[in-house]
C-alpha cells in the first residue's frame, strides 16, 4: 500500500504543472482503455447504489434451506449463497457500497486536509513552511498501516475511525504537491496584483491558488480512491475493518477464504469485483497521466 | 559523504522520537485500561497488576520508563502469552517474516528490473504492451485476492504445492508470489519509465557521440541513472512488503511476526501490538535511512546539495 | 575536402504526420577549415549535424550523402547509412561533438575523469595511466586550474563555463579531424562566451582541427569562421565566404539576420 502512495506521487508529479485543458480531455476521451474503465466503473457504482433496492434478498438474512447454493439463474441466487444461506449478490452489492463509500468519503476528507495544509504552508512560507513540511516528512516515514491497526486495537473497531485513520494518512501527498504548486503560483504577477489590491491571504488562496489545482486534484482523486478501497479491504480482510453484520469486499473475501474448498464462488466473486474496480481506477489514472503529460508516451 | 550520512542520521532522531511519543500518548488516551478484561477484577489484584506494569505512576514517569525500556530494546511482556516477553516473540517471528518479505522483494527486483528495461527498449512494441498490461493487472490484484486464488489453483484443485505452514522451500513459493507480484508490477513500470527517461537525456547522446559501444553506453551510462528511482522505491517498498506480509502470513498460516500481530490485534494484546508496531517502525525508519544514504552514494548530486 | 555533404534530408515520423526537418542540404568543410552554420531556431541546423553522426532518434529517416575523408590512404567514408560499427569508430575519434548545454551533456553520475578516460581508452587504446595523463594535459590545455584534482570532481561541482571547457577538452582529446560545436556558448554567461570561443580557436590552431560551428549569432561567425552556411526552414538559403555573406548578402533572409546584429 505504501507502494501505491509512491506510484501516486510520481503520477502527481507528472500532472503538476500541466493544466487540465481541452486538449487533455480530448486525449483522455481518445483513450479507449480509460473510457472503457470509466464505463465499467459507472456500471459497478450504479449497481451498488440501486441494486440492493431491486434485489429480492437482503444481505444479512440467513436461510438455512438454501446454504451453499452454487451461482445459478434458476434458483434466483445469481451469485450463490454462503454457509448460512445469505445471498451473495446482495452481499456483494452491500459490500461494494461500503467499499466505494469508504473510498470516496475518505478521499474527499484527505483532499480537503491536504489542499488546505499544503496551500497554507506554501503561501505562508518561511519557518512555518519548513516546520509544516518537516512534519509531513516525519509522518511519511512512520509505518502507517501498523499505526492504523494500533488505533483500531486501542480505540475499538468502527467505521468512523476507519475513515479518520485512513484519511489522516492519505493527505500527505496532496499537501506536498499543493505546496509546490502554491510556491510556483505565488510568484506569478497576478497574485502580486491581487495582493497590491489589498486581498487577504485566505482570499488569494481561495480565488487564485485553488482553481489552478484542478488537474492535480482529478489525478489525486482517481488514484487515492482505489488506494483507500484497497486499504479498507486489507483491514477488513484481517477482521479489523467493518464489523458484522455490515460487510465490504475485503470482509467478503475473508469470509470466502474459509469456505474456499467447498464454495469457491464465495471468494471468487468478491475478488473479481474488487480487482476489476481497482483495475479500472488504475487505467483511468494512467490515462489521465498520459493525457496531462503526453510526452511520456 | 560522511557529513551527509551524519546529517541523515541526525534527521532520524526526531522521527523516532515522534514515533515513540505518538504511540505512548495513543495508548494512554485510549478509553479504558489495558487491565479491563471480560470479568471485573478484585481491587487488590488490580492494584498489584497496576504496580507491576507501573500504571499507578504519574504519566511523565511512565513516559520516561517507556523511553528507557525502548532505548534498551526491551518491549516488555505480552499480556496474552503470560510468560513470554515481546522480545522473545519478535525473535521467533521476525526471521520468518524477513525471509518471506526479503524473498518477495528480491523476486520483484530480479524479474522486474530486466522486464522494465526490455519494455523500455522495445517501447510501443508487443513486448512493451504485454509487460505494461500485465503489470497494471498485477497492481490491481491485492495479495489477499491472489493468495486464496493460488491456494485454490495449486493446492486444492491440483496438489502441487503445500497450502500453508512452513517446511521446505515449497512452502515459500506461493507466499512469495502472492506478496511479490504487486511489487514486481511496480518495479517493472518504474524501471521502464526511468529507462525511457534516461535514454532520452542529453548525456546519453554525448556518450554515443564518443563512439562507445552500445553495451558500455547501457551498462555505464544508462543503467546506474535508471536504477536510481528503483533504489528510492526500496524504502517504501520494504515498508509495504512488511505490511503485506501481515496478510500473507495470515493466508498461508505462516508463524511470522505479522501473524502474531494480527492475533494480538484481534485479542487486544496491548503490549504485543505496541511492541510490534514500535519494532516495525524502528526497522522501517532505519531501513529508509540506509536507502537514503545509499541513494546519496549513488547520486553524487544529492550528497552535496 | 574533409567532409562533403550532399542533398542531406531528414524526416521525422510523428503521431501527427511527417516532419521534414532537413530538406536537401549540401555543404563542404575543408581540412582545418572553420565553417559556420547560422539560421533561426528550428531551421534544421542541429538535426543536420546529428544526422552526420548517426545520432538521430529511431523515428528519423535520413537520406543523401556525407563523405568523410578517412585520414589514411583509403578513400572517403560514407557516413549516411553506414553500419553502426563504422560510425562508432568515427565518432569521438575522427569527428567529435560538443553540445549546447554542458550541464546536461555531461553525465551527472560519473566523475569527469571517468568520462574523459573512457573516450581515450576506447579510441587510442591506451592504458589507464596514459589516459589519465592525457586527460590532465587536455584539461590544462583548456586552462582548467588544478586539472589533476578536477578529474575526481562531478560535473555539478564545476561552473557552467568550466563544464564546457571539460567538454572541449574531451572532444579534442583524440585529436579529431573535425569538431562539431552545436551552439557551444548559448547556455553560458555572456562573460565566459568569448573565453570559450577563444579556447576552441587556440586548440584548433595547434591540432589543425576543422570546425563546424552552429550558432544563431552572426557576430560569432564573423570572428571564427572563414565560410558560412545560412539555413532556413530546413534548407540552405545561401553559402559562401564569411566576408561575402557579410558584405554582399544575396538572400533577403541573410540581410534580415545581418540587420539583427547589434552594432558596436
Ligand atoms: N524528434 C523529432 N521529432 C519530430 N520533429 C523533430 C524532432 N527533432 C527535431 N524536430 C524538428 O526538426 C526541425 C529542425 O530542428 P533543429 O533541432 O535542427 O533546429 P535548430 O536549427 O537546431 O534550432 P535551434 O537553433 O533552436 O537549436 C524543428 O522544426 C523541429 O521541430
Ligand atoms: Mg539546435
Amino acid at each position: 500500500m505504501t507502494a501505491a502512495v509512491w506510484r501516486k506521487q510520481r503520477a502527481l508529479r507528472a500532472a503538476s504543472g500541466n493544466s487540465l485543458g481541452r486538449d487533455a480531455w480530448r486525449r483522455l476521451a481518445a483513450n479507449k482503455a480509460a473510457m472503457g474503465s470509466l464505463a465499467v466503473l459507472g456500471a459497478i457504482t450504479l449497481a451498488v447504489i440501486i441494486g440492493p433496492w431491486l434485489s429480492p434478498y437482503d444481505y444479512f438474512s440467513q436461510d438455512y434451506d438454501a446454504i451453499w447454493q452454487a451461482p445459478s439463474l434458476a434458483n434466483g441466487h445469481w451469485f450463490g449463497t454462503d454457509q448460512v444461506g445469505r445471498d451473495l449478490l446482495a452481499r456483494t452489492l452491500a459490500g461494494g457500497r461500503i467499499s466505494l463509500m469508504v473510498g470516496i468519503v475518505t478521499t474527499l476528507v484527505s483532499l480537503v486536509i491536504g489542499v488546505s495544509y499544503g496551500a497554507v504552508a506554501g503561501f505562508v512560507g518561511g519557518k512555518t513552511d519548513a516546520l509544516m513540511m518537516r512534519a509531513v516528512d516525519i509522518l511519511y516515514s512512520l509505518p502507517f498501516m501498523f499505526f492504523v491497526i494500533l488505533l483500531v486495537v486501542f480505540f475499538g473497531r468502527n467505521l468512523f475511525l476507519l475513515f479518520a485513520a485512513i484519511g489522516a494518512v492519505s493527505w500527505l501527498d496532496m499537501a506536498r504537491i499543493v505546496r509546490g504548486q502554491t510556491l510556483a503560483i505565488k510568484s506569478q504577477p497576478y497574485i502580486e496584483a491581487a495582493r497590491m489590491a489589498g486581498a487577504g491571504t485566505t482570499r488569494i488562496i481561495a480565488r487564485h491558488v485553488v482553481p489552478n489545482l484542478a488537474g492535480i486534484v482529478v489525478v489525486y482523486v482517481t488514484l487515492t480512491i482505489p488506494q483507500v478501497i484497497l486499504f479498507e479491504s486489507f483491514l477488513s480482510y484481517l477482521g479489523l475493518g467493518v464489523q458484522p453484520p455490515a460487510t465490504s469486499w475485503g470482509a467478503l473475501i475473508n469470509d470466502g477464504t474459509g469456505e474456499m474448498s467447498i464454495a469457491p464462488w464465495l471468494v471468487l466473486i468478491p475478488s473479481v469485483f474488487l480487482a476489476v474496480t481497482l483495475f479500472c481506477f488504475n487505467f483511468i489514472g494512467d490515462g489521465l497521466r498520459d493525457a496531462l503529460d503526453p510526452k511520456d508516451r | 559523504m560522511l557529513a551527509f550520512t551524519l546529517k541523515r542520521l541526525a534527521g532520524v532522531v526526531p522521527t523516532l522520537f515522534i514515533l515513540l511519543t505518538a504511540t505512548f500518548l495513543l495508548v494512554h488516551l485510549a478509553p479504558g485500561s489495558p487491565l479491563d478484561g471480560d470479568r471485573p477484577m478484585p481491587a487488590e489484584i488490580r492494584a498489584n497488576l497496576e504496580a507491576k506494569y507501573h500504571l499507578n505512576e504519574p504519566l511523565i514517569q511512565q513516559y520516561g520508563r517507556y523511553l528507557l525500556n525502548i532505548a534498551q530494546l526491551d518491549f516488555g511482556a505480552s499480556y496474552q502469552y503470560k510468560d513470554t516477553s515481546v522480545n522473545d516473540l519478535i525473535a521467533t517471528g521476525f526471521p520468518v517474516s524477513l525471509a518471506v518479505g526479503g524473498f518477495s522483494l528480491l523476486f520483484a527486483l530480479v524479474i522486474g528490473i530486466p522486464l522494465g528495461i526490455i519494455a523500455a527498449v522495445r517501447q510501443n512494441k508487443i513486448a512493451d504492451y504485454l509487460a505494461m498490461g500485465g503489470s497494471l493487472a498485477g497492481i490491481s490484484v491485492p495479495n489477499f485476492v491472489l493468495g486464496p486464488l493460488m491456494i485454490l489453483a495449486f493446492a486444492v484443485y491440483n496438489d502441487w504445492l503445500p497450502a500453508g505452514g512452513l517446511g521446505g522451500w515449497q512452502n515459500y513459493v506461493m507466499p512469495v508470489l502472492a506478496l511479490g507480484t504487486m511489487y514486481l508490477a511496480y518495479v517493472t513500470r518504474l524501471m521502464r519509465a526511468s529507462t525511457i527517461e534516461v535514454l532520452r537525456s542529453p548525456f546519453i547522446r554525448t556518450a554515443r557521440a564518443k563512439g562507445l559501444s552500445e553495451m558500455r553506453v547501457f551498462v555505464v551510462h544508462v543503467l546506474p541513472a535508471a536504477l536510481l528511482p528503483v533504489v528510492s522505491f526500496l524504502g517504501p517498498g520494504a515498508a509495504a512488503v512488511l505490511t503485506g506480509s501481515v496478510v500473507v502470513e495470515q493466508i498461508f498460516g505462516i508463524p511470522g511476526l505479522g501473524r502474531f500481530f494480527v492475533t494480538a490485534a484481534l485479542n487486544r494484546d496491548y503490549t504485543l501490538v505496541l511492541g510490534i508496531t514500535l519494532f516495525y517502525g524502528i526497522i522501517i525508519i532505519l531501513f529508509n535511512l540506509v536507502v537514503d544514504v545509499l541513494y546519496g552514494w549513488l547520486d553524487p548530486r544529492v550528497a552535496y546539495r | 575536402m574533409l567532409l562533403d555533404v550532399n542533398n542531406l534530408t531528414v524526416d521525422f515520423t510523428t503521431h501527427s504526420g511527417t516532419v521534414a526537418a532537413v530538406q536537401g542540404v549540401s555543404f563542404a568543410v575543408d581540412t582545418g577549415e572553420a565553417v559556420g552554420i547560422v539560421g533561426e531556431s528550428g531551421s534544421g541546423k542541429s538535426q543536420s549535424v546529428l544526422a552526420l553522426m548517426g545520432l538521430l532518434p529511431d523515428n528519423a529517416r535520413v537520406s543523401g550523402s556525407a563523405r568523410l575523408a578517412a585520414g589514411n590512404e583509403q578513400g572517403p567514408i560514407e557516413l549516411i547509412g553506414a553500419p553502426a560499427r563504422r560510425l562508432r569508430s568515427v565518432r569521438g575519434a575522427r569527428v567529435a561533438m560538443i553540445f549546447q548545454d554542458p550541464m546536461t551533456a555531461l553525465n551527472p553520475h560519473l566523475r569527469i575523469g571517468t568520462q574523459m578516460t573512457e573516450l581515450l581508452r576506447r579510441h587510442l587504446k591506451t592504458s589507464r595511466r596514459e589516459a589519465t595523463e592525457r586527460a590532465v594535459a587536455m584539461l590544462e590545455a583548456v586552462r582548467i586550474p588544478q586539472a589533476g584534482q578536477r578529474l575526481k570532481a562531478y560535473p555539478h561541482q564545476l561552473s557552467g563555463g568550466m563544464r564546457q571547457r571539460v567538454m572541449i577538452a574531451m572532444a579534442l582529446s583524440c585529436e579529431p579531424a573535425l569538431l562539431i560545436a552545436d551552439e557551444p556558448t548559448t547556455a553560458l554567461d555572456v562573460t565566459v562566451q568569448d573565453e570559450i570561443l577563444e579556447t576552441i580557436a587556440e586548440l584548433r590552431q595547434q591540432t589543425r582541427t576543422a570546425l563546424l560551428l552552429i550558432t544563431h549569432d552572426l557576430g560569432v561567425v564573423a570572428g571564427q569562421c572563414a565560410r558560412t552556411v545560412v539555413m532556413q526552414h530546413g534548407g540552405v538559403v545561401e553559402q559562401g565566404t564569411t566576408e561575402q555573406i557579410f558584405t554582399r548578402p544575396a538572400a533577403a533572409y541573410t540581410r534580415d539576420l545581418l540587420a539583427a546584429i547589434p552594432r558596436l
